[in-house]
């Protein structure tokens, strides 16, 4: 079909997806499965005027159309995870024609089965933990320095209100992070799985509490309630941090884990991006 | 290119909870982290470099603490600075920069190339 590209959503065990004609997909598309053997490709009709080389390039620039898609990519994820087994695929992973598609799975089935064996009965729950600014300098520290001597040595009041305001944020920022290290541990070991995400930056999610934690955790279906209320006790326990718990996720975080995975060359080293740096 | 706006997460008292039971209403970074950069890369036939979605979620990261929020907190400089705006650049502290820059050439003019290594000399002394 000329002018038709297939936008591959996920794939799933055969028997998994059942009917999905009240999904809607990216650009307002139908959804549909294409089978092969036990697996079967999610997959949406999509306009190759905006879904080829150099339209999506430009799309992927515009905010407002990444948004549409990512969210439109994610709902349908959702949904076929919801009936079932699903390993999500990457935003925007296309292909020409049925042939080429079915030439992929036939080429990555067992490793595709195996995955999907992997996660069944799975869900990823992500956890962010945030250092709480209700410990962060206040009113108290204008009290001691501010009013003692206000204009007559400007630069070195500053310099000791900064370094009080620093002195604060570095305990409380430490606090946080010894909770957050606790946190992971307990939740680690609740869990069938973990990814370090990087640490958000305030400027892009508009929350201006430190995130010194964000992982995803892959948790039974049946245990989702167990780890929640096991985050929430954590949280009761210091001051020093929100947590927030998202999800359930499709296992996107493990979706082809390290050992199928080796074209997966830029997973991130643990450790490293699992706690935030310290701030400045 | 429209303003790149985020939606700021839900606020939520202190609970920890999940919202309704799916993950359709979480924050687009949340779901941007996901589908951009995690999940099963399989190259289709159509080629997005893997590098364009990394710089991508980079830009974004740049382009929504761009001048606005800049602004926001409280960081304005540009708006002083004589080589970045055409309306400070005649202000009277560039007047008094280009006098002072004359004053100095000319001084530099006056005293001969051998004097320079004494006149380090002379800082040190000060010092």
């Amino acid at each position: 079909m000329k002018g038709t590209l297939w936008y591959c959503y996920a794939v799933a065990s055969r028997s998994s997806p059942g009917a999905l004609d009240d999904v809607g997909g990216v650009s307002d598309t139908e959804v549909s499965a294409v089978r092969y053997n036990d697996l079967a490709a999610i997959v949406s009709p999509v306009p190759e005027a905006e879904f080829d080389e150099s339209a999506l390039r430009s799309g992927l620039e515009d905010i407002g159309w990444l948004e549409s898609v990512a969210r439109a990519h994610n709902r349908v994820v959702d949904e076929v995870t919801r009936r079932g087994t699903a390993l999500p695929f990457r935003l925007a992973t296309i292909f020409r024609d049925h042939e080429a598609l079915t030439a992929m799975l036939a080429a990555r089935e067992a490793e595709l089965l195996a995955a999907l064996a992997r996660v069944s009965g799975m869900v990823e729950l992500g956890v962010k933990v945030y250092a709480s600014t209700a410990s962060a300098p206040g009113a108290d520290d204008k009290a001691d320095t501010g009013s003692t001597e206000p204009d007559a040595r400007p630069g070195l009041s500053y310099l000791r209100r900064k370094k009080h305001e620093r002195d604060t944020r570095e305990s409380g920022w430490r606090a946080a992070m010894e909770h957050a290290i606790t946190t992971d541990e307990a939740l680690t070991a609740m869990s069938g799985g973990r990814r370090a995400h990087r640490p958000q930056s305030p400027e892009l999610t508009g929350i201006s509490e430190q995130n010194v934690l964000n992982v995803a955790y892959l948790v039974a279906g049946d245990d989702i309630d167990a780890f929640v209320a096991a985050a929430q006790r954590l949280q009761d326990e210091s001051a020093a941090c929100r947590i927030e718990v998202t999800g359930p996720w499709a296992p996107y975080s493990f979706a082809l884990d390290t050992a199928a995975g080796g074209a997966e060359g830029h997973e991130h080293q643990d450790g490293r991006d699992a706690v935030g740096a310290e701030p400045r | 290119m429209s303003e790149p706006r985020l939606p700021a997460a839900r606020p939520d008292g202190g609970r920890v909870a999940l919202s309704g039971g799916s993950s359709s209403g979480s924050s687009l970074a949340d779901i941007l982290e996901r589908v951009l950069d995690k999940g099963v890369v399989i190259a289709g036939d159509i080629k997005i470099n893997l590098l364009d979605i990394e710089l991508l979620t980079i830009k974004l990261r740049l382009l929504v603490a761009s001048v606005d929020k800049a602004k926001e907190m409280g960081i304005d400089w540009w708006e002083h600075d004589p080589s970045l705006t055409s309306k400070a650049a005649e202000g009277e502290l560039s007047r008094e920069n280009r006098q002072l820059r004359e004053k100095v050439a000319e001084l530099e003019r006056r005293r001969e190339p051998a004097m320079e290594a004494p006149a380090i000399e002379t800082n040190r002394k000060r010092a």
